[in-house]
């Protein structure tokens, strides 16, 4: 066997299994990507929260559970559209995550919904003449303000705090490494091979390899409804949950569409380039 | 093309390799926040109160002693949540439907039956809860004498109130769930019409003074 033809076959699989980490770099960087849009930016749970009437929800709820603390201790039920509103519903749960991505485990603050239960119910134990005993209205006040702080906690926050910022932190710079890394096997590939069209060839593989791996992510987000079987006790966040889901997997369907029309046009010049050096040849 | 599928395939393959291991306890506690089906937000109860009219009858039979039962087939026990019953204290001016277990949805539409005790007719302390300015206002007019009427699907109880008391909301000798005699405890917070949380509980007890026992089986 002569040098040659071993040296070609070495360097066909040096190549080929260059592509093959491309394809893995590729695959594993779209999916921290999404990650990190979907889940450590900020702004995006806000979209989504929006998206999904999540205060007016939440406000709604809380209310009910608010109604169920009122059946226990005398307040009827709209005394309770005057203690809580989506506007204080919103800003609190801005706040919330404002802390908590700024890298705060606080809880939720109740002074502004605490302040407004005890001038409320000032107010409507002059207008009803009623009776009050001072420690059964703090005990009252009190459980109100641990129902509303309890509404308003995402679950789990608190717990998954340090994995949390540990992963935001980290997160940019394994993007950062997994691209320099993709670019440098992109380079390798341009410059390794005397004739590009080879160097597409392998682009094309590589895409088409991240293409087809992306592909099957989607189909089994679509094929389980994104995260409509998730159990949480809100529905309020439940509803948030499934819009983040779906728009993930949109997301996916997005980049899969990017990764299927790169490979196409990958293979498409690759196909052109191999033609012109034959008809040069 | 066929490159690019040993390429997905080798893609999962490493990363099922290189993060399983890692990974395997964050993805058994996923299995814990999702289920087979999506979860059922409504505050709907099932009702399965089918009141026993004037002229019918339930089914019985004879126990050893000779006394009449109600045959344990024709009882449907209630699960938590259910309304299985009402329940009136004519003096009282209380009218209201009966539901297994005290929670949210039992107390917003009605008085419900503490999850730990037992349903009117098993011969054991039917303990009873419901809120002081709703459903169970009228107990401030509780007094001994008074007759209370429990209607379920197998059988109407009369009790007759003993009698009254105000104790504490944690005092567990306001009650005696191992009875063994039928009794009825219904509860509620006290002081009546006044605004907050409470820590006091007013008590009334009665005695079933009528009602067919539920027959007892091997698995009871």
């Amino acid at each position: 066997m002569s040098k040659k033809p071993l040296s070609k076959k070495f360097r066909d699989v040096l190549f080929s299994v260059l592509s093959f980490i491309l394809a893995l770099f590729l695959f594993l960087n779209s999916l921290c990507i999404l990650i990190s849009v979907f889940v450590f930016n900020k702004n995006v749970w806000l979209d989504q929260m929006n998206a999904s009437n999540y205060y007016s929800d939440k406000t709604d709820e809380i209310k009910n559970k608010l109604v169920n603390l009122g059946n226990a201790s005398g307040l009827p039920a709209e005394f309770f559209d005057r203690v809580v509103d989506s506007i204080q519903v919103s800003n609190d749960t801005e706040n919330y995550l404002d802390a908590y991505f700024n890298g705060s485990n606080d809880l939720i603050d109740t002074t502004a919904f605490k302040q407004t239960f005890y001038t409320q119910l000032d107010e409507y134990v002059k207008e009803k003449n009623a009776k009050i005993d001072d420690s059964n209205v703090d005990y009252l006040v009190k459980n109100a303000e641990h129902i509303y702080a309890r509404s308003l906690e995402i679950p789990l926050f608190y717990r998954l705090f340090a994995y949390f910022q540990a992963l935001k932190g980290w997160l940019p710079v394994v993007i950062a490494v997994i691209s320099a890394l993709s670019l440098a096997i992109v380079l390798i590939l341009l410059f390794g091979n005397k004739w590009k069209h080879r160097a597409f060839k392998y682009y094309y593989y590589a895409c088409a390899g991240a293409f087809l791996s992306l592909i099957a992510s989607s189909i089994i987000m679509t094929a389980v409804g994104g995260l409509r079987k998730i159990v949480l006790e809100s529905r309020a966040l439940y509803n948030v949950a499934v819009t983040c889901g779906t728009s993930v997997t949109v997301a996916l369907w997005v980049i899969c569409g990017f990764f299927f029309i790169t490979a196409f046009v990958m293979f498409f010049i690759y196909r052109t380039m191999f033609f012109k050096s034959l008809s040069s040849d | 093309m066929i490159l690019p599928i040993i390429f997905c395939l080798g893609i999962f393959l490493v990363i099922y390799a290189a993060l399983v291991p890692s990974v395997r306890p964050f993805v058994a506690a996923a299995g814990m926040v999702f289920s087979d089906s999506e979860k059922d937000y409504s505050t709907e109860y099932k009702n399965i109160f089918v009141p026993v009219k004037e002229n019918e009858t339930v089914e019985t039979v004879t126990n050893a002693e000779g006394e009449a039962e109600v045959k344990s087939e024709v009882v449907e026990y209630p699960n938590y949540g259910n309304q299985f019953g009402d329940i009136s204290i004519p003096d009282c001016g209380i009218e209201c439907p009966l539901f297994m277990g005290d929670g949210d949805v039992a107390l917003n539409n009605g008085v419900g039956i503490y999850y730990g005790s037992f349903v009117p007719g098993y011969g054991g302390t039917t303990l009873i809860a419901g809120h002081n300015n709703t459903y169970f206002n009228g107990l401030k007019n509780a007094a001994p004498g008074q007759e209370i009427t429990i209607r379920t699907s197998y059988g109407n109880y009369k009790y007759t109130i003993r009698d009254t008391a105000v104790k504490e909301a944690l005092d567990t000798t306001a009650y005696d769930l191992s009875a063994d005699y039928e009794n009825l405890v219904l509860y509620t917070c006290y002081p009546f019409d006044e605004i907050g949380l409470t820590s006091k509980r007013f008590f009334v007890y009665a005695d079933l003074t009528e009602g067919v026992s539920i027959e007892k089986t091997a698995a009871d």
